[in-house]
């Protein structure tokens, strides 16, 4: 219901002015470099459903030679469609599947503390290579704010995941302990 | 491969029998950047004290620039932290009376330099961290990130060939972390020091060009082989 | 200030628990009973306006002299009050956070207050009491034997002039017994001084959330523009302390300046009496005794502000201890705060003993002139030359005084500036 659609994506778009649906596939691919870039069919589909739902029109329709030089526009069903889906917060999923958890899980059962200890270690050296890479390249010249915004909450989420790490070893830990 | 700037063997160290440090050994190249990183009572402090020649260590070396800290005396040590290291700490690192450019200035006030001479290289140095405006502001009055980063140009301004810093960032919020950790590691390599940084935020050491992650005493790797075939799920069944 | 919190719970809560606390009830029993005694002295000698006094020293004795011995002691109770307010201080980093945690369990104005004059009124009261009963102790002990009282020798004229000889007299005292002289002294001495630390208490507790306030004396500027010039490490720390927070130090300053006066001027009174009274100072104990007594109180108060400024010293350098330990860790040398911490006692101290030196020196100079004879003689004599040497001495006795006493304190270095107390919380 609320997911994020190119469709939704594209109405922000237009929301500014009146484009072609060419320019509208290059505006995307600049401003959001670390998601999927767009496939031509892909924003031509979209448009047309969008059309058809009534949230855009046809600004207007030029055919010289080549490809369709159709420029669009937003209409206010289309502005209040974008309106509301921009202020809804997702909900939060019931269940979040966790690999890592399940993969220790079984290490313990199957090899043992240390085995399992271990590969905490191997998990948290890849999350803090990548760290690396992002903040090196959060500082590289030239880099837009949607690409630190986006870095940041990479690292936000790759931070937790170390902090669980942690917190998973002490508890192996001390689950030795008791053993012992 | 050049020599290490600083470097440990086997650093053992226990506070009245109360271990902390369980052998470490650590090797810091010229001009690199290190994050040491672990959880509250891991032993870094203790680490970063023993590589400071603050603490002697139980047990272990420790060298900085080829020199064996335990041969020096209090004194000896104190020199050369003063000459060839330039330390940050978490907390109180400037004098809160002095002004900006004075606190910069007293290590080179303290191994006797003139008071003008002094002050010409620390305020140079308040320029390159962004301070300038804080040199005649005394170390009570400044803001935390404007204190740590004037505690920085105290570090750099003798020219060391390594700087510590324990926890810069502890006392700070996430984004002036962020911005004094990525200042600290920029400024220290354009001036071609070492850096040896602890802290238990994995995104400041995330500005570091490695990092040596310490548990319960031990750099994570180092660890004694495992006990044979442990029949350890016991518990868990 | 009403509240349902009993005077035993506020007791218990303000027991003592730490060494400070310890340090601080210990240092307000003795410097109170050294105040209510010193109090009580006062008011006992001002009770006896009006009446035949019996006692062999004079200047007790004599009715006109009376009012002046009290005023003195009343000026040495000045140094005495110093002190006690410097124990007060003591640890009060703890205290003040214990307070803000009784605060945040719900502990209104009212319980504050009262646990606050428990904990300041205790030590005070039991001081004061104890310093009056060994005020009349002393003075009993000392008025057992008798005194001894010159013979007199009669001249054919009808006068009577003494003869140099003593004998002692069973019934005369040496000092009038001060305390029981009459009801109202020894009770008000008490009161007074548990009245004054209760009041210092709940003042405690209003400012509980004011952080330092930042009183300008003169002597801060001074320093501030001194310290733009100067390259010297240990100077240019103590000089911006001084700046910084003048009080520590400058209070007790100016006291080393008053006895630097009062020496000052009492070296050429002196000199200058018994020179131009010759055999009369000799045989007549009045003046030589005043001077004793002006000299021991002197004393008394030198040693009282150089307590204080010890115990000032030694809590502003434990308040210091994350920044020095921190400078240390740095490579600061430990010997370079120590003398961070004699200057920063000298600098003030200095200035001010000269000036009282001057000061005294001038005044009482000016008052008696320089010839023999000036207030006894009709013709003028000779001109007593300076006792420069003495006023001397006593300018570097009282300097040293101040030295010695920040040097005691800085041994608290030692423990402040250990690795481990990098990691203390404000």
């Amino acid at each position: 219901m609320v997911r994020v659609t190119t469709g939704h994506v594209l109405l922000g778009l237009l929301s500014r002015g009146e484009q072609h649906g060419y320019d509208l596939k290059r505006e995307h691919d600049a401003l959001f470099p670390a998601a999927k870039q767009l496939a031509f069919g892909q924003v031509y589909a979209a448009l047309g459903r969008l059309r058809d739902k009534g949230l855009v029109e046809e600004a207007s329709r030029e055919r010289v030679d080549g490809p369709d030089r159709t420029s669009y526009r937003i209409t206010a069903a289309g502005r209040e469609e974008l309106a509301s889906w921009l202020t809804q917060v997702e909900p939060l999923p019931d269940r979040t599947a966790n690999p890592v958890a399940t993969k220790v899980t079984l290490l313990l059962l199957a090899e043992g503390t240390h085995r399992a200890v271990e590969h905490l270690v191997r998990e948290r050296a890849v999350r803090v290579e990548r760290m690396r890479e992002l903040t090196a390249a959060k500082h590289r010249p030239g880099t837009t704010l949607q690409e630190v915004l986006s870095a940041d909450l990479t690292l936000a989420h790759l931070d937790a995941d170390l902090h669980w790490i942690d917190s998973a070893r002490r508890r192996i830990d001390d689950l030795e302990g008791e053993i012992a | 491969m050049t020599a290490p700037v600083l470097s440990c063997r086997g650093v053992v160290h226990d506070y009245d029998g109360t271990p902390a440090l369980l052998g470490v050994d650590l090797d810091v190249r010229e001009g690199e950047v290190v994050a040491v990183t672990g959880p509250s009572g891991s032993g870094k402090s203790t680490l970063l004290l023993c590589l400071a020649g603050i603490l002697v260590p139980t047990q272990g070396s420790v060298q900085l620039g080829g020199v064996d800290l335990r041969a020096l005396g209090a004194r000896g040590r104190a020199t050369l932290r003063r000459e060839s290291v330039g330390m940050v700490f978490q907390y109180g690192t400037l004098v809160p009376e002095l002004t900006g450019e004075e606190n910069v200035a007293l290590p080179l006030l303290l191994s006797g330099r003139g008071r003008a001479e002094a002050l010409v290289d620390a305020r140079q140095w308040l320029g390159r961290l962004g301070v300038s405006s804080v040199a005649q502001t005394t170390g009570g009055r400044m803001s935390g990130g404007e204190r740590q980063r004037v505690a920085l140009a105290r570090a750099l301004v003798t020219g060391p060939r390594v700087v510590l810093a324990d926890e810069p960032t502890g006392a700070l919020d996430s984004v002036a972390s962020d911005l004094v950790a990525g200042e600290l590691v920029g400024v220290a390599r354009d001036a071609g020091a070492a850096v040896v940084l602890v802290t238990h935020d994995a995104r400041v050491a995330a500005h570091a060009d490695r990092e040596v992650h310490l548990w319960d005493g031990r750099v994570d790797g180092s660890q004694p082989p495992p006990a044979p075939a442990t029949p350890a799920a016991e518990g868990l069944r | 200030m009403s509240t349902s919190l009993r005077w035993s719970t506020a007791l218990w809560l303000a027991r003592r628990r730490t060494p400070n606390d310890r340090l601080r009830f210990w240092g307000s029993l003795l410097s109170a009973a050294v105040t209510a005694a010193l109090l009580c002295t006062a008011g006992g000698l001002i009770a006896l306006y009006g009446t035949d006094v019996v006692a062999s020293i004079q200047v007790v004795a004599d009715p006109g002299t009376r009012g002046g011995v009290a005023f003195a002691v009343l000026l040495v109770a000045l140094p005495s009050l110093f002190l006690t307010g410097q124990t007060w201080k003591l640890g009060s980093i703890e205290r003040r956070a214990r307070m803000r945690q009784l605060r945040d369990a719900g502990a209104g104005p009212g319980e504050l207050g009262r646990v606050a004059v428990a904990d300041t009124v205790v030590p005070v009261a039991v001081g004061a009491v104890v310093g009056i009963v060994l005020l009349w102790a002393g003075i009993t002990v000392l008025n057992l034997r008798g005194s001894y009282m010159p013979v007199y020798r009669d001249l054919p004229d009808g006068s009577a002039v003494p003869s140099g000889d003593y004998v002692l007299v069973q019934d005369i005292p040496v000092v009038p017994d001060v305390v029981l002289a009459d009801w109202w002294p020894p009770l008000l001495a008490i009161a007074a001084v548990t009245a004054a630390s209760a009041a210092a208490a709940l003042v405690l507790v209003g400012r509980l959330d004011q952080h330092r306030r930042h009183r300008t004396f003169v002597l801060g500027p001074i320093a501030a523009w001194v310290a733009r010039h100067t390259g010297r490490p240990d100077l240019l720390l103590a000089l911006r302390r001084l700046a910084d927070e003048p009080g520590p130090t400058t209070r007790p300053a100016l006291l080393l300046g008053l006895a630097a006066t009062v020496a000052a001027a009492s070296t050429w009174l002196s000199r200058q009496y018994r020179i131009s009274m010759g055999q009369q100072w000799l045989e007549d104990p009045f003046y030589r005794q005043s001077f004793d007594l002006v000299g021991l109180a002197t004393w008394v108060g030198i040693g009282l502000c150089a307590i204080g400024l010890v115990v000032a010293l030694a809590d502003a350098t434990v308040r210091r201890r994350r920044a020095d330990a921190a400078a240390v860790a740095s490579g600061v040398p430990v010997p370079m705060l120590r003398h961070a911490l004699v200057l920063q006692s000298l600098l003030p101290a200095a200035p001010a003993v000269l000036a009282g030196l001057v000061v005294g020196g001038g005044l009482a100079v000016a008052f008696t002139g320089r010839r023999v004879g000036y207030r006894f003689a009709e013709e003028p004599g000779a001109i007593i030359p300076l006792p420069w040497a003495t006023w001397a001495a006593w300018g570097f006795a009282l300097l040293l005084v101040a030295t010695l006493a920040a040097m005691l304190a800085s041994t608290a270095l030692n423990r402040t500036t250990r690795p481990d107390q990098l990691r203390v919380p404000a």
